[in-house]
């Protein structure tokens, strides 16, 4: 059996006890009153939602003794049933009522367990900031890893050692022509300049520099002579000079070995990108020696050479019309440095050959004597 | 540079321009282009007439002929780039009053 407003009604079994001739009445009960007993809810709605939380249960208690009165007064007064039915919907709707507002309780209970515990784990987050760094320097490792692979530096096997050693000691006359590449005829005087403790000439820098890096679209290798070139004569020639050359902003990198102090090896290296001028010195802080070991008071500062490069770069962007031509020096780039006072040759063009292709300059003293072989091999290659 | 100069880096060229000079009235008949180089080393400026096709060999090799300086030990550039024997005046681009730029060879160890 279900009641006026659809609930079943717990007391039951009482319609059987009551009999039929109270039927009648429930049913005028329920014809009759239904506005009336709308207008009581409604009543009691607005008090439930504005008061409950003051009054509490009694406010339910006067409204249904209340009712119990008129309802009494109105339909028949002593039947019973009438008035259990009244009661019982009474009871059911204010269960409901109240079932409702437990749930809206547990609700809003629930939400505020779960906010504090976002809060929490906000405020630990807080607190905990050791996760947090361990991601953050890997966006700044990545430069690096812009870095090729450090290249291995392998020792020569035993055949390649002893066609090396052949060619270095061929018996030849100083002004034979060993190999002839890239424009360059290689006499075995400028050859023999591999061999450990000599001294590198500007011949065997090209060709090396060349074969090496020749391949590279977006490097390109200036000649060993180019900047004394400019020293020497001048930039007053220099746009007579250009007209043979190619667009030098076009490469991502220019490659510039320098020969500075009349004695030492060091290289310039534009990035055309970044619109600067890296200079690296394989000899930086150290005194130069003379022959005898003494020093000669000159430490390598070649500002000058670069102050002339930045110059021509300038020039040339006014001939070619390219624009923005203002170059930053970086004229002290960390770069392994040499422990004797021989092998900057070596050292300058091993740091070209990394830095033209992104590798980290990590060779060091003791890789020499291997980049020397190196060199002659590739040397010995080109010849064939 | 004296006229001097020139007469004697002329001399000095002349004798192979003779050796040809058999065959030379049917190249200057097609007109061939004669234009005058000048080779620098920073002290001494060298003067010389050739043709467009002489290979420059001859130049330089009066050159160092000229100033008494080995050949191995000396650099060649012409608009920054190396000069290589058998280049020639065409080949590489060269007008009329071009310089020539000598340059020692650069050693380096320390």
């Amino acid at each position: 059996m279900t009641s006026l407003y659809g609930f079943k009604r717990s007391p039951a079994p009482r319609a059987s006890k009551i009999g039929v001739e109270t039927q009648t009445n429930k049913r005028r009960l329920l014809a009759g009153d239904f506005l009336r007993f709308g207008n009581h809810r409604l009543q009691r709605d607005a008090m439930i939602g504005g008061q409950f939380s003051r009054f509490g249960d009694s406010a339910n208690t006067s409204f249904v003794s209340h009712q119990k009165q008129s309802v009494e007064n109105q339909l028949v007064p002593n039947d019973a049933f009438a008035r259990s039915l009244i009661y019982a919907d009474f009871a059911a709707e204010t269960d409901k009522k109240s079932r409702e507002i437990d749930a809206e309780i547990q609700r809003i209970d629930d939400l505020f367990v779960k906010l504090n515990l976002e809060n929490a784990q906000k405020t630990l987050d807080l607190v905990k900031p050791k996760p947090k760094p361990e991601p953050k320097p890997k966006p700044e490792i990545k430069p690096e890893a812009e870095f090729e692979e450090e290249p291995e530096i392998v020792p020569l096997t035993a055949e390649e050692r002893q066609e090396v050693t052949s060619f270095l000691n061929q018996r030849v006359s100083s002004n034979t022509v060993v190999a002839k590449a890239f424009r360059i005829d290689l006499t075995f005087s400028e050859l023999v300049a591999l061999k450990p403790g000599k001294w590198l000439d500007d011949h065997v820098i090209d060709i090396y520099l060349a074969a090496q890096l020749d391949n590279l679209k977006q490097v390109y290798v200036f000649s060993a002579l180019f900047m004394t070139t400019l020293k020497e004569f001048g930039l007053k020639r220099t746009k007579k000079r250009l007209k043979g050359f190619k667009n030098i902003f076009e490469p991502e990198k220019l490659i510039i070995p320098l020969h500075v102090h009349g004695n030492h090896w060091t290289l310039a290296v534009v990035d055309n990108k970044k619109k600067s001028i890296y200079y690296y010195d394989s000899m930086s802080g150290y005194e130069h020696q003379d022959s005898n070991n003494k020093p000669t008071g000159k430490t390598s500062s070649s500002i000058h050479e670069l102050r002339l490069l930045k110059e021509y770069l300038q020039i040339q962007s006014e001939v070619l019309g390219t624009g923005d031509s203002e170059y930053l020096i970086y004229d002290r780039m960390p770069c392994p440095q040499q422990h004797n006072g021989s092998d900057c040759g070596v050292f300058m063009c091993e740091t070209a050959v990394r830095v033209a292709r992104n590798q980290p300059l990590t060779h060091k003293q003791s890789d020499m004597p291997t980049i020397r072989q190196r060199m002659a091999l590739c040397i010995l290659k080109l010849r064939s | 540079m004296s006229d001097h100069e020139v007469d004697e880096a002329a001399n000095a060229i002349q004798p192979k321009t003779e050796s040809s000079a058999s065959q030379n009235p049917e190249e200057d008949n097609k007109g061939e282009e004669m234009l005058s180089l000048k080779v620098t080393d920073s002290q001494t400026d060298v003067a010389f007439k050739v043709k467009m096709k002489t290979p420059l060999k001859r130049v330089i090799d009066a050159f160092c002929k000229r100033t008494g300086k080995d050949r191995n030990s000396l650099r060649f550039i012409f608009d920054g780039e190396r000069i290589h024997d058998e280049d020639t005046p065409a080949s590489i681009g060269m007008e009329d009053g071009d310089f020539i730029e000598a340059l020692n060879q650069q050693t380096g160890g320390c």
